[in-house]
């Protein structure tokens, strides 16, 4: 008994030394991985990988590092406007003529660009239109479709500044041809995302979803503004992005390598050059654990700050300016403390801006409900076709107009049953007559009800066999599940939703607005439209003095000051 | 003088110095030349702003908007002779806003209008709504750039509509404010539309001082616009302006490419300053509609909000300053305004000693004092009114003439019945101040439709208004009736 009772006081005086070093050595782990991702942050990628097989960078990028468009305030921060991520989307189009089936669509629109046919062979109404890479043909094609633009690029692929995003939405491009005795009228636009900052990422990562849905709670009650989170498919609510649509810090690090970069991950393919269809990258570019490293530098980037004015009249102008930016109704949605992390300025959920801040790229539709509707090993057919999950937003496919069909109520499956109904209450986007057909991109979901599939997951089955004695116990078997989910959808004109951005390190982040077309804050905030109508109306009637505080003390939220950080010049050989 | 000119060339250093100079000397001249000619920039600057002999600022001193001579602007120089002196080196800033131009003077309130403010009798005080933010900016660009002081003269001009003529109400118009740096002999150098930043008004003094300079190399044939000042705003503007600015620069006054200094007086008219402003104005209309997403049609109290800032019409002044620069500002002030505002300015500087003179010339006679609108020589030409005189309704000519044509006519029929020395056309301000001279209550121009004329009867000191959407008959017939009283026999 006295041995026992030893050997436990040695492990309770041990233990902690252990966990200390136990606690030390994942710190250190966790450092070098922290190094690491910084490093490859900062890395110039090439084509080509040997160690992985991958093909390298590209073959469609729009910059060879992270730290080429994040670099504002530091590395890692947002981007100029000259650094816009750009896509191209068409509004509506017709197409005259006799025939006009699924195929003449792609003919037609591949006229424009090839590159809204997408590799499964449907045909969509918005691409991402990568700065640099592709093949010569496609930078040909590329260029001539921006030619009918009117706007200047920069020689890093984005607008030249924010005017010149201005001038790109208030003149969009219209494209025309005939050809196999069918002509096309195509109205379509150049969209733009412009860099943010990752300054406190770690941070947003880890708010917990009650404090987002708090928030949308409190908002309900709210006479003007009344956000609603990110819903995505996963059933995960979504945190990162202009609209939202990666659920976390890693998906969106994730994401970033494979739509920036051109570096395929075991989760996300790389954007293929839509003139070489069936090329494939012969493996991964970036592996998991780079794509950890990067994410946990990224986590590890420090937050903003709210820079502290010295001299004393300055102070009260910012104070003055903080009272104002709650007084209008900023703080409602740019809330400067949700959940355990203050100064953020954001509530993380979406909200509708206006008409003004429209994008094709749309918001990922609102799902009010979500439930498991079959858990089998076959995955039920889906309503609708293949859903689009992009970087910047999810675009329409351009298709013919579907058929309504009563399906009889004894003979349909449940699935069948669920079609009819989400087809019955489908809001139409293409109308066909015997010579001409016109699709207009929609403004809200085109369904109310949708099936889609979820993860498959591995189970692990326990049989027990009743004729075996007692101590025999039974048998387990393996199986995968594919489950797919019905979600019902809520109207929303998820083209003009934007996830609210948080104003931490603002001053540091100029242009403004989703797409930069803002150069200055007082612009960004006169361009606020649908929920923040309101807001915006009230700011305007301040006096000069209290809009100028106010604008002031949106000047005092800066990015953190880092050690300057010299970009190791490694290029991956 | 050696070590003088290396002593100021060593003082010339960070913000201090004029960024453009730095600029467009290495545009200008090349590496070679522009290490030289920045010596000479420097050494003839500090002469010409006399900036040689100044004492050293105290920097300790607290701020006081007094210390940059802070006064009307235009009004009778009453400083010393060494005052005047040390001013005829310095810069003059004015402050242009659309505050009361007759300054808070006690006023009579119009019948069954109560006076909001509280004005104690027998003051005149002339405030400028911008003076805290102006001070502050001064205050921070004197931080900035100690010595300021003496190198700038601030001066304010209120030229809004007066309470006098909105029944003695206050805050009717959105705030307004230009800000306009020139030389010592008010010739124009610099332009800001909006309460500028401590950072606004160090460019603005920065650029006019390099306009400054530039002007003091020209001589009277030197060709104008001056190429090194088109070449800055060429560099600072976007793409779009620029272009504008080019086909500005090329079709100046009617496809007259080049001009010498000697022509500026000819051609910047008011008249040349409104096709100017004609031109600017669909391309700043778009610009502001795409930055501050004003909606159509134009909502002007927005504009007028964002206008407010410097940064709205920031392009719309790189633009203008090329073209306009050494205006007389004092002669030309009114035009400039009217071009930015799209309304005339409020002049208290206008005289009328003979306004006055006539309306005590025959204190036995009506006198009609028809209010000028713009554009408009006689009133009910421009805009006929919405009265149908009661007499006109079943005439046979009536029925055959447009209603808007009969209205004008018979406007123009009650206009002629006036006798010609009794009827006089005065400008609003010149109301304003003949209202405030004689201590008349207070009118309201605007409500409940434009004033059109005030008829001051024989003996009286009293005011008979009649407003545009009145039938012309009533004129027509107090024409008359005056016209018979003063002349019995006619």
């Amino acid at each position: 008994m006295k041995r026992f009772s030893t050997a436990i006081m040695v492990m309770t005086m041990t233990l902690p030394l252990f966990g200390s070093a136990a606690a030390q050595g994942l710190a250190a782990i966790k450092q070098n991985q922290i190094v690491h991702g910084s490093q490859l942050f900062m890395q110039d990628f090439v084509p080509r990988h040997p160690t992985l097989q991958g093909d390298g960078l590209g073959p469609l990028f729009n910059a060879s590092s992270c730290v080429a468009c994040h670099n504002q305030g530091g590395v890692g921060g947002g981007g100029a406007a000259e650094f816009n991520a750009k896509s191209v989307g068409i509004d509506r189009l017709e197409i005259k003529g006799p025939g006009i089936d699924q195929q003449v669509i792609a003919q037609m629109i591949s006229s424009f660009h090839p590159g809204f046919i997408d590799t499964s062979g449907s045909v969509v109404n918005i691409f991402p239109l990568a700065h640099h890479g592709g093949s010569a043909a496609f930078q040909q094609r590329t260029q001539a479709v921006l030619e009918h633009s009117s706007i200047r690029f920069a020689s890093s692929g984005g607008s030249f500044d924010a005017g010149e995003v201005r001038a790109g939405n208030a003149t969009p491009l219209r494209y025309t041809n005939n050809f196999g005795g069918r002509s096309i009228d195509l109205h379509a636009r150049v969209y733009q995302r412009n860099t943010t900052s990752l300054f406190g990422a770690g941070l947003l990562d880890k708010i917990p979803l009650r404090d987002i849905q708090k928030q949308f709670r409190l908002q309900k009650r709210h006479p003007e503004i009344s956000g609603r989170p990110a819903t995505l498919d996963n059933g995960s609510i979504g945190r990162f992005g202009w609209r939202g649509n990666e659920s976390s810090l890693l998906n969106f690090v994730d994401r970033a390598c494979a739509a920036e970069l051109g570096l395929k991950t075991r989760r996300r393919d790389q954007p293929l050059d839509p003139f070489v269809p069936l090329y494939q990258n012969p493996g991964f570019d970036v592996s998991d654990r780079e794509i950890r490293a990067m994410s946990a530098f990224v986590a590890a980037l420090p937050r903003p700050v709210e820079r502290i004015p010295q001299p004393n009249e300055d102070r009260l102008m910012v104070q003055q300016g903080k009272k104002a930016f709650e007084t209008v109704g900023c703080a409602v949605c740019h809330t400067p403390q949700l959940g355990d992390v203050a100064g953020l300025y954001s509530d993380l959920l979406l909200h509708d801006m206006g008409y003004s801040l429209m994008d094709l790229n749309h918001a990922e539709p609102y799902i009010v409900n979500r439930s498991v509707y079959r858990t089998v090993a076959e995955t039920a057919a889906k309503v609708g076709g293949e859903r689009m999950f992009g970087y910047y937003g999810s675009g329409a496919f351009i298709d013919l107009p579907t058929r309504t069909e009563r399906s009889s109520t004894a003979a349909a499956t449940e699935a069948q049953i669920v079609e009819s109904v989400a087809r019955s209450a489908q809001r139409p986007t293409s109308y066909q007559t015997p010579t001409a057909y016109r699709f207009v991109a929609p403004t809200r979901p085109t369904t109310p009800l949708e099936i889609i599939p979820g993860p498959s997951r591995s189970m692990t089955l326990e049989v027990q066999d009743l004729t075996a004695n007692q101590s025999g116990g039974g048998a387990t078997i393996e199986t995968t599940e594919d489950i797919t989910f019905q979600v019902r959808y809520q109207d929303t004109n998820f083209n003009q939703e934007w996830r609210t951005p948080p104003l931490w390190g603002v001053a540091d982040s100029a242009p403004y607005m989703h797409d930069g077309r803002a150069s200055t804050l007082l612009e960004a905030i006169t361009m606020h439209g649908g929920e923040a109508t309101g807001t915006r109306d009230r700011f305007l009637l301040l006096s000069h003095q209290d809009r100028e505080a106010l604008l002031l003390f949106l000047g005092h939220l800066v990015a953190p000051s880092m050690p300057q950080q010299k970009a190791p010049v490694i290029a991956r050989q | 003088m050696c070590g003088l000119f290396f002593s100021k060339l060593g003082s010339w250093s960070g913000r201090s110095f004029p960024r453009c100079w730095r600029e467009s000397t290495r545009a200008a001249w090349g590496p070679l030349f522009s290490g030289l000619a920045t010596c000479w920039i420097c050494l003839l600057s500090s002469v010409a702003f006399g900036q040689a002999n100044q004492p050293q600022p105290d920097v300790d001193a607290p701020f006081q908007l007094s210390d940059f001579g802070w006064r009307p602007a235009f009004q009778n120089d009453r400083s010393t002779p060494s005052q005047r002196d040390s001013d005829g080196r310095k810069l003059h800033l004015i402050v242009l806003t659309n505050d009361d131009f007759l300054g808070q003077a006690p006023v009579k309130a119009a019948p069954g209008v109560r006076l909001v403010s509280a004005i104690k009798p027998g003051v005149v005080r002339h405030s400028v709504w911008c003076q805290r933010s102006i001070a502050n900016a001064l205050r921070r660009a004197q931080e900035v750039r100690p010595g300021l002081s003496n190198e700038l003269v601030v001066s304010y001009l209120p030229a809004g509509e007066p309470r006098l003529l909105h029944a003695a109400r206050s805050e009717t118009t959105a705030k307004r404010v230009i800000v306009m740096c020139c030389s010592s002999d008010d010739r124009l150098l610099g332009l800001l539309v909006g309460v500028p930043s401590h950072d606004d008004l160090l460019a603005l003094i920065e650029d006019s001082q390099e306009a400054a300079l530039i002007a003091s190399f020209a001589d009277q044939n030197s060709v104008w616009p001056d190429q090194a000042l088109a070449d800055r705003s060429r560099q600072r503007l976007p793409r779009r302006w620029r272009f504008l600015f080019d086909q500005l620069l090329t079709n100046h006054a009617g496809g007259k490419a080049r001009f010498t200094r000697q022509d500026l007086a000819e051609i910047v008219t008011t008249t040349h300053l409104a096709s100017l402003s004609q031109t600017l104005w669909p391309v700043y209309l778009k610009d502001c509609q795409q930055r501050f997403a004003l909606e159509l049609p134009v909502d002007t109290q927005r504009l007028i909000t964002v206008e407010q800032h410097c940064e709205t019409r920031s392009d719309w002044c790189q633009t203008m300053i090329p073209l306009i620069a050494g205006v007389d500002v004092k002669q030309h002030w009114t035009g400039l305004t009217k071009v930015i505002w799209g309304v005339d300015p409020y002049d208290r500087n206008r005289e009328i000693d003979s306004l006055l003179q006539w309306l005590k010339a025959a204190p036995d006679r009506a006198r009609f004092m028809a209010i000028a609108v713009p554009g408009d020589a006689v009133p009910g030409d421009a805009v006929p009114g919405d009265a149908v005189p009661g007499d006109a309704g079943g005439r046979e000519w009536f029925e055959n003439m447009p209603l808007e044509t009969h209205v004008v006519t018979r406007w123009r029929e009650a206009h002629q019945s006036i006798d010609v020395e009794d009827l006089r056309m005065i400008k609003p301000a010149e109301l304003a101040m003949w209202i405030q001279h004689d201590q008349l209550p207070a009118v309201d121009l605007n409500l409940p439709s434009r004033l059109r004329y005030v008829i001051v009867e024989p003996g009286q000191q009293r005011m008979r208004l009649i407003r545009q959407t009145e039938s012309p008959n009533r004129l027509l017939k107090l024409a008359e009736k005056f016209s018979s009283q003063a002349n019995p026999n006619k």
